[in-house]
């Protein structure tokens, strides 16, 4: 990994396109800024990992009957006809 | 098309059924290939299984089956990686996680899985806010007819 130190408002550039700007520093918070073309989506590092974690425990169900879950989803009540708005 | 997996054995698919991820599934990028196995006719369930690994595979469910409230957003990133030009070209489904009995599943709805059917494309997108739960349970309905509402905050 590579280390740097900066001061508010300096930035690094990762590559060509991504550059990251320290905004705020206050306490033991820092705010950063992310400039990044659309196509490059940016994670908080908590929340990528819930997920993959989520995933994980999802793809080690080995049950493979769902019937049980499934029958209580009739076809004839699948949706209701009318869907309500708020 | 076959492919052996662990929890059905040998599958028979057409080349069509084939759908490519070209990101893979977050925690498993070895798996790049999936294609779509039915639960029953009568079911809104299917399992996402692993054309790479016979022991990958998914449940997933079309939220809008089970839900009335649940609205993604598709960013650009999303877009670019399964060539939508569109939101409406892209088809929605949730996985969902059995833990130790099946009452107690429940449905990812901070990461779903993006489907472009027409490109046979598909990706898992990361929702960046917690507006809606890791683990929605799927709250199995006391009559057929009641659907579970997912309600958003109101900030």
């Amino acid at each position: 990994m590579l280390v740097l130190t900066r001061k508010p408002n300096q930035s690094i550039i990762i590559g060509d396109d991504v550059e990251i700007t320290i905004v705020d520093i206050q306490g033991d918070k820092v705010k950063l800024g992310v400039s990044a073309p659309r196509s490059i989506p940016v994670y908080r590092k908590e929340v990528y990992e819930a997920i993959q974690k989520e995933n994980i425990e999802a793809a080690r169900a080995k049950v493979t009957d769902l019937s049980s879950i499934t029958k209580l989803y009739q076809p004839g009540s699948k949706k209701p006809k009318d869907k309500e708005t708020e | 098309m076959k492919f052996e997996t662990l929890r059905f054995g040998e599958i028979t698919f057409e080349e069509s059924g084939i759908l490519v991820f070209p990101k893979g599934i977050l925690g498993f990028p070895q798996s790049l290939k999936y294609t779509m196995v039915e639960e029953g006719d009568e079911s809104p369930f299917f399992w996402l299984q692993s054309l790479d690994e016979p022991d990958i595979a998914f449940i997933i469910v079309d939220p809008e089956t089970l839900l009335t409230k649940y609205k993604v957003e598709v960013d650009q990133a999303a877009m670019t990686d399964i060539q939508a030009d569109d939101p409406e070209q892209i088809k929605i489904y949730v996985i969902v996680t059995i833990p130790e009995s099946i009452e107690r599943a429940t449905m990812n709805l901070r990461g779903p899985i993006l489907l472009n059917l027409e490109q046979r494309l598909g990706m898992q997108m990361v929702l960046q806010d917690d507006t809606y739960p890791l683990r929605y349970p799927l709250r199995l309905p006391t009559e057929p007819e009641e659907k579970p509402r997912v309600g958003v905050e109101e900030q």
